[in-house]
């Protein structure tokens, strides 16, 4: 704990050292920024009675990102966002799903007035909490379900998106390879299936961007309604596997068999004051009916499918004249209906925004109500705080 | 220094933050009498024409259109930038502010075709560049204001060569400026106020109002205030009594 008084003094310090350095690169018609960000952390956890690995108790370099954003004249946009501190992590273990090193690599057609085409390999258009950027957020990690383990946050394929009614009608659609975070890996599984993706939102009375915090205190209310889903069937060939790691810690990420997933939310700001809520629900239907995802079940029972769902609410203040966020967020998580019990997360986040840079001390402390057993969890509490800076 | 002792230590120095945080709000609130809607897409700034009779208006897809004084569109130019954020008439041209690649389209009113495109050199963030721009017709200077990150008023000469700079603070953003009455006047669309500024570029007046995205605004003769929102897409009005 004395590390972390530490800590939150040489963060306040930083304060007067810190500037901005974004570069714009222009020729002609061609602009090109660059930017990066910086974010480091220490991390702490009650650990349950008996729990001897206190591995997670440590000084931690979160990200190290440089980003490329550029155009071509009004018709060619291009990002380029890569995150070194990952490269180096994922290099010893298994990418992580929230962190992959490569964070961005697409290519955005706006030629045409109809839509806009977007390719390569990025952020899908699912999931509110999950299209927030982590550098507007008062929070060290994102919902649960929204870290990569239920579904994929990035993959490489297609997408194509149109704004209607002065961008309050969003509409996004695309397909990919369905492996996510592990289609870096440059092949897909044996399969060789696709997954589709589809996002609508609909803001009032104006466009919303998708941002927790209402930094800017909106003079009047405003608000946004999504529904999204997505959609795979892969059929694994007899003695063929996915790719390893690619299944998310619960194995339900692909499944070998049909995956839906329906998910809605809504976020409303005013005043500083800003609410999200979203609800995801996942249903599969594995192939092999002996499947490990029916939990051992027989047929009569499971109906030959199972469930896993989450749902999250998240309150937020943004106090402006100390320019200070105030976060509370309750997450409920069920990582399969067939096995009894559901898990349930209360986190509490306080940031600090400082003045003469894009930067924010932040803190996040959480802990669990309910424990689900598959969920397998080793702690009881965990508290971290850390700096990050965007230049 | 033990655990309770740097506790204290860090509640004392919140507490003093906070304190010191809280000033005292000098903005004079103002309320709009009037409101129309426009057809322009994410109209980010307007200036009135030499006559007064319409609005010359630019919008965030690098588009030109004069509009009647509601804002009703009356013609389109040709001409296609990237991201247009400011506007204003100078030596009767209008003189519009190509945020993202950092140029300055001289255009002709009459045709709303170019006359002349200067480049200036503006490293900072894409999207932070030059967001306003105001011309003083006494010393024939132009002011250019970049959004944030930081603020910086430059001051240019009919050429555009740079003849000097100013950092400015007091405000998060800024997303609009007027010379009004021998006073630069600046608007921050983050902190909803309209600011007048004296020859040093202090504040001397603000004035706050709820309005959302305010991305521009101008003076008409009679003092009156037009505001445009660019998420709303409307124009606001506040008639010159209430700027006082």
């Amino acid at each position: 704990m004395r590390n972390i008084i530490k800590l939150i003094c040489f963060f306040i310090l930083l304060n007067a050292s810190s500037s901005l350095a974004q570069v714009t690169i222009i020729n002609g018609s061609n602009i090109l920024e660059i930017s990066g960000s910086i974010s480091t952390f220490y991390n702490y956890r009650w650990s349950k009675t008996g729990e001897l690995d206190k591995s997670k108790n440590r000084f931690a370099l979160r990200d190290a990102q440089f980003q490329f954003e550029g155009r071509i004249g009004n018709t060619w946009e291009y990002e380029f966002q890569a995150d070194l501190a990952d490269f180096v992590s994922n290099t010893t273990g298994q990418p992580d799903a929230e962190n992959p090193g490569l964070m961005e690599a697409t290519a955005t057609y706006k030629g045409l007035k109809f839509v806009n085409i977007k390719v390569g390999y990025g952020k899908l258009s699912y999931s509110f909490q999950a299209l927030a950027p982590f550098s507007q957020s008062p929070y060290w990690q994102g919902t649960e379900v929204t870290r990569g383990d239920f579904f994929s946050r990035r993959d490489a394929g297609i997408t194509l998106s149109k704004s209607l009614f002065k961008s309050r009608l969003n509409l996004d659609a695309g397909i990919y390879t369905g492996l996510g975070e592990k289609s870096l890996i440059g092949e897909n599984d044996a399969s060789g299936a696709a997954e589709y993706v589809g996002r609508a939102m609909f803001c009032y009375p104006a466009k919303y961007r998708f941002r927790m915090i209402d930094f800017n205190h909106s003079v009047i209310p405003v608000f946004e309604v999504a529904v999204n889903g997505r959609y795979s069937k892969r059929n694994l060939p007899l003695g063929s596997a996915f790719p390893p790691g690619s299944t998310g810690a619960y194995g339900i990420k692909i499944i070998d068999g049909e995956k839906y997933v329906y998910g809605a939310d809504a976020a409303f700001q005013f005043k500083g004051f800003s609410v999200q809520l979203e609800a995801h629900q996942i249903k599969g239907i594995p192939n092999d009916t002996a499947s490990s995802l029916f939990m051992g079940t027989p047929k009569s029972f499971n109906k030959g499918y199972f469930l896993a769902g989450s749902f999250a609410s998240q309150v937020n203040y943004y106090l402006k004249p100390i320019r200070t966020v105030f976060s509370f967020r309750f997450e409920n998580l069920n990582i399969n209906d067939l096995e009894a019990g559901y898990t349930e997360r209360y986190s509490a986040a306080c940031a600090y925004k400082f003045k003469k840079a894009n930067a924010m001390l932040k803190m996040q402390y959480y802990f669990f109500g309910k424990e689900e057993a598959q969920a397998d969890i080793k702690f009881k509490q965990q508290l971290r705080v850390g700096y990050q800076i965007n230049f | 220094m033990n655990l309770k002792k740097s506790t204290l230590f860090i509640i004392a120095a919140l507490l003093v933050n906070i304190v010191f945080s809280f000033k005292a709000d000098k903005a004079i609130k103002i309320k709009y009498s009037k409101t129309f809607k426009t057809a322009v897409p994410e109209p980010s700034d307007a200036c009135l024409s030499a006559n007064e009779q319409s609005l010359f208006v630019v919008s965030d897809n690098g588009f030109l259109f004069e509009t009647d004084l509601e804002g009703k569109i009356l013609r389109k130019s040709n001409i296609v930038g990237i991201d247009f954020e400011a506007i204003c008439l100078a030596n009767d041209l209008l003189y519009i502010s190509d945020e993202s690649s950092r140029k300055i389209y001289c255009v002709n009113p009459n045709d709303l075709t170019i006359n002349k495109i200067f480049n200036l050199n503006y490293s900072a963030a894409r999207n932070s560049g030059f967001e306003a721009i105001a011309f003083n017709e006494s010393s024939k200077l132009f002011y250019l204001v970049s959004e944030k990150s930081p603020i910086l008023i430059r001051v240019y000469n009919e050429q555009f060569q740079q003849v000097n700079e100013i950092s400015f603070d007091a405000t998060s953003d800024i997303s609009s400026a007027c010379y009004y009455q021998n006073n630069l006047w600046l608007l921050s669309d983050e902190d909803h106020l309209v600011l007048q500024l004296d020859e040093n570029y202090k504040v001397v007046k603000q004035f706050d109002f709820k309005i959302l995205n305010p991305e521009g605004f101008f003076f008409n003769k009679q003092g009156d205030l037009t505001v445009i929102s660019d998420d709303m897409a409307k124009l606001y009005q506040f008639e010159a009594a209430t700027i006082k």
